[in-house]
C-alpha cells in the first residue's frame, strides 16, 4: 500500500490535526483552572471561589463542542458564552484573592489562553488567525474590565500576548512546510499503483503460465517424442482443444473474472476426478481415498486449480517416478481441503531438480499459491514421493473476509465518530 | 481509540509529511536552547549555584542538539529511547535550574523550565505512538511536579503548594497532550485514508482484471500463433507426424520452456529496474542469487520501486553505475546499493532525502557510506 497522504488531503488533515491540539490544550487549561479554584477554595475557608468554578463548567462544554463538530457557529458561541464566563471568573477571583498575585494571576491566565486558543480550531489559516484575534479580544477585554472593576487597574496577562504569537507563528510554518516533497509523494502513490498493477499481471501469468504449461508444452514434448507415422486420436484430440482453448477462446479474462468463493455441490463434476480420469487413460493406477464429498467446500478458484495440480503430480509419476500406481489421498476440516498424492516410486531430491523443470514450480507450486493454497513435498530417493496440496475452504475465505469487513467497519465506526 | 492508530507513529505513516515539517522540530529545539540561555540570563542576580545553572543549560543543550539530530531524515526513525533521553534529560535540566536558584524561587522565576519540557513534548509529537506520548507527557508532569514541590519546600514563596505544583505542570500537560491530539487526529486520517484507498484500488483493480488478463493472452498468443499454433494446425490437418514435426516441436518446446523459466525466475525488482533503465539495464544490475526480493512487504516494496525511478530517471547518480545486491542474513536480507555520484555531496542529498527518509522507515538499519565518488546505502528487511 502507499506511504503517506496524498498532498491534497494533508493540508486539512494538518490543519484539523492543529485543531485537535488546539482544543485539548483548551480543555487542559480549563481543568487545571477549575482544579485550582477548588483547592483554593479547599484550602482556605475564608475564601469563596466556587463562583468562579461555575463559570468554567459553560466553557468546558463548549469547547468540547466546537471539538465534536469544528463548525464557525460552536466557535462563534463559544466566544459569545466564554466572553462573560472569563468575566465572571476574573471578578471572582479578583475580588477573593487579595493582592492577586502569582497564583492571582495564574489562575486568570488559564481560561484566558483557553478562550483565545479556540480560534485555532478553524478550518482554514486564514479563519484560524481571525479566530484567535477575536478570541484573544474577547478574552482579554474581560479579563481588562473584571480586573478594573475589583481592582481599579486592568491586570491583563501578558503570557496571553505570547501564546498568541506562538499559535500564529505555528499555524503559518505549518501552512508554509506542507510544500516541500509533493513530488515525491507523488511518485510514492504512483508506486504503490504499479506495485498493484504488477501483483496483478503477476497472478495472470502464472495461471497462464500454467496453463500453458499443461497444455502447450506437454503436447509439444508428446508430439517431440510421439513415433512416426499416424498420429494417436488422443493426441489430436487434445492438440484440438489446444488450438480452440488457447487462440479461440478468452481463458485467462474468465479465470481472471471467476471469484465466485461459493461452495460447490457439483462435486462429482470436479476438476480432480477429471484430472484422475487423464492419469488412468495414461496407463496410471490411481487409488483414491477419503472423503470425495469434502471437495464440495472448495470455492470456483480452489477447485479449478486443485485438478490441474493434482493432474501435474500424477504425470510427474508417470514420466520420472518409474512406478505406475499412485495413490490420492483426500482430507478435509472446516478450514482446508488437504489431497496427498503418493507414489512408491524412485524418488528424487528437490534441490538437484533442474532449474528449467516447470512442473512441480509452476502447475503446482505457484498453482495452489494463487488460490492462497500451500504445497508440501517429502520424497527421498528410492522410497518413493508425497505431495501435499491444502486449500482453503470457500467458507474459511468468506470467514476471513468477513473478519477483515468488520475491522474495517470497526475503522469505518470509529471515523464516524471522528 | 483504535490499535492502529494508537501503536504507528505519523513518522512511520507519513514520512514525507513529517520531513516536510522537521523545520517546526528544529526551530523548537533552538527556541528550547534560546529561551533557557535567556531566562538564565534573566535571572543571573538570583542565581545562588551558578555551576547548576551551567550544567542545566548544558543539559538543555546536548537535549536540544539530540532532537535535531535525531529527527533528521537520515536518521529516522526516531526511537522511544531517543524520546525518553531527551524528556529525561530537560527534566534534569530543571531540577538543576530549579536548585540553582536556592530559596530564592517564585512560581514566575521557575515556570520557564516546564515550558521547554512542554515545547519538547510538542516538537517531538510526529515521532512516537500516541500511547508514548501521552505516558511520556504525563510522567513528565509528575516529575515536574514533584520537583516544584521540593522547590516550593525550600522557598518563601506565599501560595498554597497545589498551586505552586498545578503552575508547574501546566505547561508539561497542555502541550504535550495537545501533542499526543495533533499525532492521534493524524494517525487517524492516516489510517482511514489508507483504508479508503485500499477499497477504491481493490475495485479499480476489479475492473482492470480483465484488461491485463487479455493482455497477457495476446502476448501468449503473440508466440504460440508464430510457431506453435502452425504447427498444430498442420498435424492436425494430416493426422501425421513426421521427423520434422518432432524435431519442430521440440525446438518450439525448449524456446517456450527457456522463455517460462527466464519469467518465472524474474524478480518485481528485476522488472522494476529494467523498465526504469530502460535501454540502459544491462539484466545484471540487480544480484539476488537466493530469490529475496519476493520477501518484501508492500511498502517495502513501494519505497524501492519509487527511489529506483528516482535514481533512473535523476542526475544525481550515473545510470550506468548502479547495481543492487541482496545478500541473506541469519535473520533476512540487506540490499547493498551502490553508483556514483555525478553530482555535487549537497545536491544529491537534498535530491535523496526524501526517498532516503521513506526507505529508513519501511527497512531496517539503513546506512550511508559516501567517499566521493562513491556512493554505498544499506538497509535490511526481515524475511519469513
Amino acid at each position: 500500500m502507499s506511504i503517506g497522504l496524498p498532498a491534497h488531503l494533508r493540508k486539512e488533515s494538518v490543519t484539523r490535526a492543529f485543531s485537535r491540539t488546539i482544543n485539548t490544550v483548551s480543555l487542559v487549561c480549563f481543568s487545571l483552572a477549575l482544579a485550582g479554584v477548588i483547592t483554593m477554595e479547599a484550602g482556605d475557608a475564608n475564601i469563596t471561589l466556587w463562583p468562579a468554578a461555575l463559570a468554567v463548567v459553560p466553557m468546558l462544554l463548549t469547547v468540547w463542542l466546537v471539538n465534536r463538530y469544528r463548525t464557525a457557529f460552536f466557535t462563534v458561541a463559544h466566544i459569545v458564552i466564554g466572553g462573560p464566563a472569563v468575566y465572571w471568573f476574573v471578578l471572582t477571583v479578583a475580588s477573593e484573592i487579595r493582592p492577586l498575585g502569582g497564583v492571582g494571576e495564574y489562575l486568570i491566565t488559564l481560561p484566558t489562553i483557553a478562550l483565545m486558543l479556540i480560534g485555532g480550531s478553524g478550518r482554514s489559516v486564514v479563519w484560524s488567525i481571525a479566530w484567535c484575534t477575536v478570541g484573544l479580544a474577547v478574552a482579554q477585554s474581560a479579563v481588562a474590565l473584571a480586573s478594573w472593576q475589583v481592582l481599579g487597574y486592568t491586570a491583563v496577562p501578558s503570557t496571553v500576548f505570547a501564546v498568541y504569537v506562538a499559535v500564529i507563528v505555528v499555524l503559518v510554518t505549518l501552512r508554509l512546510s506542507q510544500r516541500g516533497v509533493r513530488r515525491v509523494q507523488s511518485r510514492l502513490h504512483r508506486a504503490a499503483r504499479d506495485n498493484e498493477l504488477a501483483d496483478l499481471r503477476y497472478g495472470i501469468e502464472a495461471t497462464s503460465a500454467a496453463v500453458m504449461h499443461d497444455t502447450v508444452l506437454g503436447h509439444l514434448a508428446a508430439i517431440a517424442n510421439a513415433p512416426y507415422g499416424a498420429m494417436s486420436p488422443q493426441l489430436q484430440r487434445e492438440i484440438e482443444r489446444d488450438l480452440d482453448v488457447l487462440v479461440g477462446e478468452e481463458w485467462l479474462s474468465e479465470s481472471a473474472t471467476d471469484t465466485d468463493t461459493g461452495v460447490r455441490d457439483d462435486w462429482q463434476n470436479s476438476s480432480l476426478l477429471v484430472a484422475i480420469s487423464e492419469a488412468r487413460a495414461l496407463g496410471l493406477t490411481v487409488e483414491l481415498t477419503g472423503d470425495l464429498s469434502a471437495l464440495s467446500g472448495l470455492d470456483a478458484g480452489g477447485a479449478a486449480a486443485l485438478g490441474p495440480a493434482v493432474k501435474q503430480c500424477l504425470v510427474n509419476v508417470v514420466k520420472h517416478s518409474g512406478t505406475m500406481q499412485a495413490e490420492v489421498a483426500i482430507f478435509a476440516s472446516e478450514d482446508e481441503v488437504s489431497v496427498l498424492v503418493v507414489d512408491a516410486g524412485k524418488g528424487f531430491d528437490e534441490a538437484e531438480t533442474g532449474a528449467d523443470r516447470l512442473g512441480l514450480r509452476q502447475s503446482v507450486r505457484r498453482r495452489i499459491e494463487q488460490v492462497s493454497g500451500a504445497v508440501q513435498l517429502w520424497s527421498t530417493p528410492g522410497l518413493g514421493t508425497s505431495v501435499m496440496i491444502r486449500i482453503p475452504t470457500g467458507a474459511s475465505k468468506q470467514r476471513d473476509a468477513s473478519a477483515q469487513l468488520a475491522a474495517s467497519a470497526g475503522i469505518e465506526s470509529s471515523i464516524e465518530v471522528e | 481509540m483504535s490499535a492502529a492508530t494508537e501503536s504507528v507513529t505519523i513518522q512511520q505513516l507519513d514520512p514525507l509529511g513529517t520531513l516536510d515539517g522537521r523545520p517546526v522540530s528544529v526551530a523548537s529545539a533552538f527556541g528550547i536552547f534560546a529561551l533557557a540561555t535567556v531566562m538564565t540570563f534573566l535571572h543571573s542576580q538570583i542565581i545562588v549555584h551558578l555551576w547548576m545553572a551551567g550544567a542545566s543549560l548544558m543539559l538543555i543543550g546536548t537535549a536540544t542538539a539530540l532532537m535535531i539530530f535525531a529527527t533528521g531524515p537520515l536518521r529516522a526513525p526516531f526511537s522511544g529511547e531517543m524520546h525518553a533521553v531527551v524528556i529525561g534529560l530537560l527534566i534534569m535540566a530543571y531540577a538543576l535550574s530549579s536548585a540553582a536558584l536556592g530559596s530564592g524561587g517564585s512560581m514566575k522565576t521557575d515556570i520557564w523550565a516546564p515550558l521547554i519540557i512542554g515545547i519538547a513534548c510538542m516538537a517531538l509529537a510526529p515521532y512516537r505512538p500516541v500511547v508514548e506520548l501521552v505516558a511520556a507527557g504525563v510522567t513528565a508532569s509528575i516529575f515536574v511536579g514533584f520537583v516544584a514541590l521540593v522547590s516550593y519546600s525550600v522557598s518563601r514563596l506565599d501560595a498554597p503548594a497545589m498551586i505552586v505544583i498545578l503552575a508547574a505542570m501546566t505547561p508539561v500537560l497542555t502541550m504535550s497532550l495537545g501533542g499526543s491530539a495533533f499525532a492521534f487526529s493524524l494517525a487517524k486520517t492516516h489510517v482511514r485514508w489508507e483504508f479508503r484507498a485500499r477499497r477504491a484500488a481493490r475495485r479499480q483493480l476489479d475492473r482492470e482484471q480483465v484488461s491485463v488478463a487479455r493482455s497477457v493472452q495476446q502476448d501468449r498468443v503473440t508466440i504460440l500463433n508464430r510457431d506453435v499454433v502452425p504447427l498444430f494446425v498442420d498435424i492436425t490437418q494430416r493426422g501425421i507426424i513426421s521427423p520434422d514435426d518432432r524435431a519442430r516441436a521440440a525446438q518450439y518446446s525448449e524456446s517456450i520452456r527457456e522463455l517460462m523459466v527466464t519469467e518465472l525466475n524474474r524478480s518485481w525488482l528485476e522488472s522494476v529496474v529494467a523498465n526504469s533503465f530502460g535501454a540502459l539495464d544491462d539484466g545484471n544490475r540487480v544480484q539476488d542469487p537466493h530469490r529475496l526480493a519476493a520477501a518484501m512487504t508492500s511498502s517495502q516494496r513501494t519505497a524501492l520501486r519509487a527511489a529506483v525511478l528516482a535514481v533512473a530517471n535523476g542526475d544525481e547518480l550515473d545510470p550506468e553505475s548502479v547495481r543492487l545486491v541482496i545478500e541473506k542474513t541469519a535473520t533476512g536480507a540487506t540490499i547493498i546499493v551502490t553508483g556514483t555520484v555525478t553530482s555535487s555531496e549537497s545536491s544529491w542529498r537534498s535530491s535523496l532525502a526524501p526517498y532516503l527518509a521513506v526507505l529508513r522507515v519501511v527497512f531496517t538499519g539503513l546506512r550511508i557510506s559516501y567517499r566521493s565518488p562513491s556512493l554505498i546505502v544499506r538497509f535490511t528487511y526481515d524475511t519469513p
